[in-house]
């Protein structure tokens, strides 16, 4: 099984409400898909959002709409953040 | 293009592959959860007759591009004006990066500012869309048509 990498997120991307940022997490060094770990209420949710390093975008959406925008807008701050960690040479 | 290029959610269209490379490496890397053998992605393979059955439109955005700038002369359209290694960067544009922001070669003596080649949504679609064999497809596909179903992980 293919190692799982990560970059952590805590205190690198603000918190949106009760929505905090935690990793970001990839099998593939290749992948040009991320999965961002993130909690609710301090609890880590099951499912990922996915970040589209190609696009620069997140590609689901978190509780209502306004937070959905407010999470989608993280979006190039957390690419930065893994683009470097992955290829810091770029 | 803005489905495409952009990640657009509330388009209209779903994208499907002809390449069941293209599917696997979606299936893979592009799930909500690390697929695994007890709980795998999946890849279905959709067969779409000519015609396609009703409400169904299927679209080549190549097509639909090319349809809208059809004339060099007046449009933008998909030309750049980077160097022959420049759609290396907007096919791979984190892992060929330097190919994209590589300054736009001048002619001698102008005394133009160093700036990264003209990129518009339109190339950027064209390619994309060649890169991931990708159709479009506006309207509920039957599930009837869905004839093979493959676990990936």
């Amino acid at each position: 099984m293919a190692e799982r990498h990560s970059v952590d997120l805590h205190g690198k991307i603000s918190d949106i409400g009760v929505v905090h940022f935690l990793r970001a997490e990839w099998k593939n060094p290749q992948s040009r898909f991320v999965l961002i770990r993130y909690a609710v209420h301090e609890k880590e949710e099951p499912y990922g959002l996915r970040l589209d390093l190609d696009k620069r975008a997140i590609l689901d959406d978190v509780g209502d709409a306004a937070t959905a925008t407010a999470v989608k807008a993280r979006a190039r701050d957390i690419w930065e953040i893994v683009v470097n960690m992955r290829s810091p040479r770029r | 293009m803005q489905h495409i290029v952009r990640a657009t959610t509330n388009s209209p269209c779903i994208s499907l592959s002809r390449s069941y490379g293209v599917a696997e490496m979606y299936a893979r890397d592009a799930s909500r959860a690390f697929p695994t053998a007890a709980n795998p992605a999946y890849v279905c393979e959709v067969d779409i007759p000519d015609p396609p059955p009703p409400g169904v439109t299927v679209l080549d955005p190549e097509i639909e591009v090319a349809a809208q700038n059809a004339n060099p002369l007046i449009s933008i359209s998909y030309h750049h004006d980077g160097d022959m290694n420049f759609l290396l960067g907007v096919a791979d544009p984190v892992g060929m990066a330097a190919h994209l922001t590589a300054p736009a070669k001048q002619p001698g003596g102008r005394g133009g500012a160093p700036r990264a080649p003209n990129l518009t949504i339109e190339l950027e679609t064209f390619v994309r869309a060649l890169r991931d064999a990708e159709v479009l497809v506006l309207g509920p596909v039957p599930a009837a048509r869905v004839i093979n179903r493959h676990d990936v992980y």
